[in-house]
């Protein structure tokens, strides 16, 4: 190697240390020991559809700010529709001295577009507002929880993404959606969400 | 002073995050808008030299290895020393099966157009809703397979579930084609290789709303098998539950979709 690319790799070294050091945002250092809770195990109550009452105290709200604020940096110059935080749904459970946050795209507020793959974020909040833990969509639950590595060998040959026989007969209505959105396939029920002020 | 593994990974981390800069490079069969212009609303399609299939099966098979040969598709195993540095230049592509009046099955352009991330991080797309075959009139195309890769052996999102439902709830849980009715469904190709330059196609994850099952598929050698991993049931727009119960597939009778 000539002495003149010296500085060339040295600088190229350097940029790998300087990437791999640079200063990230919250947390510093996530306990990856934590475990989110599974916020499909129960219906959530929805805050704001009706007339109810209700009262949050200021830890929660500012678990949930706190995640909502790193997980979509307020702020943005004319963001899209999914750059705005009204944009996703928002999904909070305490356990103990922990608030979980789960944070998901509200697929109709930007008019159903787009499918949102792997777009949102769950997030470990302490009480007293510090991130102990987040975890994106897809993002591996930790270094030692790989996927069982052959836990589809037990399956039985057929072809690819063919449906396979169910427990019942396949002209009977699903069990697994509501019934009233298979009338015909035609639109959503109903609108879930105000439409967004400029959808992109 | 630096350990001999941060030696190594001072080394490899401007390799990588030179290969993740240059996927601002036009990547064939790729499409995403330009810098500071909003989401593509629409995809292309169909997928110059990908074909047309008589089977959804036989297009699932072709698409699998073309997705996962994209720049920075896979990330390799989770276990692995360089994974964390792999995940952060890794990107998702996604696109669409589609079935056409012609009575074929094709392949969208594929898209990896995601909401920027400043910490590299999040590994998403954004798939359109919608396909521009300029064949045929938008409203005679037929959306089957909401195709894109996970960088390594991860099962279906949330957000994926939750994506493919809404689909369904604008366009239909089934479509009609010429050999019966098939159910649309979200799927995501993985690969357990660690040859980033030739990886296999290993397998996917697929989620079909209607039948409410969640699947896993495998390949060994020219193989696929099939293992049900569990069921989703909505009970209303937002709130499903999943019910985990791993069971092996049982085949579909005789000339079934």
């Amino acid at each position: 190697m000539k002495m003149r690319q010296l500085p060339l790799v040295f600088a190229v070294v350097l940029s790998g240390c300087m990437w791999l050091r640079r200063p990230h945002p919250a947390p510093l250092e996530e306990d990856s020991s934590i475990v989110f809770p599974k916020f499909s195990e129960r219906t959530a109550v929805a805050v704001g559809t009706g007339s109810e009452l209700y009262e949050l105290d200021g830890v929660m709200l500012r678990a949930a700010m706190v995640a909502v604020n790193d997980f979509l940096p307020p702020g943005a110059k004319n963001p899209s529709c999914w750059d705005r935080q009204e944009a996703y749904r928002y999904r909070v459970i305490r356990q103990g001295d922990i608030i979980f946050v789960r944070i998901y795209p509200d697929l109709a507020y930007c008019g159903r577009k787009f499918l949102m793959l792997d777009a949102g974020a769950t997030y470990a909040i302490s009480t007293e507002g510090r991130i102990l833990r987040r975890l994106f969509d897809g993002e591996p639950k930790g270094p030692a929880s790989p996927e069982p590595p052959d836990a589809g060998t037990q399956g039985v040959p057929m072809a690819p993404g063919t449906a396979p026989s169910l427990e019942t007969h396949p002209n009977e209505p699903s069990n697994f959606l509501p019934p009233q959105w298979l009338d015909g396939g035609s639109g959503p029920p109903r609108p879930e969400s105000p439409p967004a002020p400029t959808p992109g | 002073m630096l350990s001999g593994k941060q030696v190594r990974q001072c080394l490899l981390a401007p390799i990588l995050l030179g290969l993740g800069c240059s996927s601002t490079k036009p990547i064939e069969g790729v499409v995403r808008p330009s810098p500071g212009e909003p989401l593509l609303e629409s995809l292309p399609g169909p997928m110059p030299g990908f074909g047309s299939f008589d089977s959804f099966s036989d297009a699932l098979m072709a698409a699998c290895p073309l997705i996962l040969s994209k720049p920075n598709a896979i990330a390799g195993r989770v276990e692995a020393q360089d994974f964390q540095l792999r995940w952060r230049t890794a990107s998702e592509y996604c696109g669409w099966l589609y079935y056409t009046p012609a009575h074929k099955y094709e392949l969208s352009m594929l898209t990896d157009q995601s909401r920027a991330d400043d910490l590299n991080r999040r590994k998403s797309c954004v798939l359109p809703s919608l396909v521009d075959d300029q064949r045929y009139p938008p409203s005679n195309l037929k959306y089957v397979f909401a195709l894109h890769n996970h960088p390594y052996e991860a099962t279906l999102s949330d957000s994926d579930i939750r994506a493919i439902v809404s689909k369904g709830l604008t366009h239909g849980f089934e479509v009609e084609t010429k050999a019966g009715k098939v159910r649309l469904a979200i799927i995501a190709f993985f690969s357990r290789s660690n040859d980033f330059g030739n990886p296999t196609c290993d397998g996917f994850f697929q989620y079909i709303p209607i039948t409410g099952q969640l699947l896993k598929w495998t390949r060994t050698r020219d193989e696929w098998r099939c293992e049900q991993t569990g069921t989703v049931r909505w009970l209303n727009e937002v709130d499903y539950r999943v019910e985990n119960k791993t069971a092996p597939c049982r085949s579909a009778p005789e000339g079934a979709p």
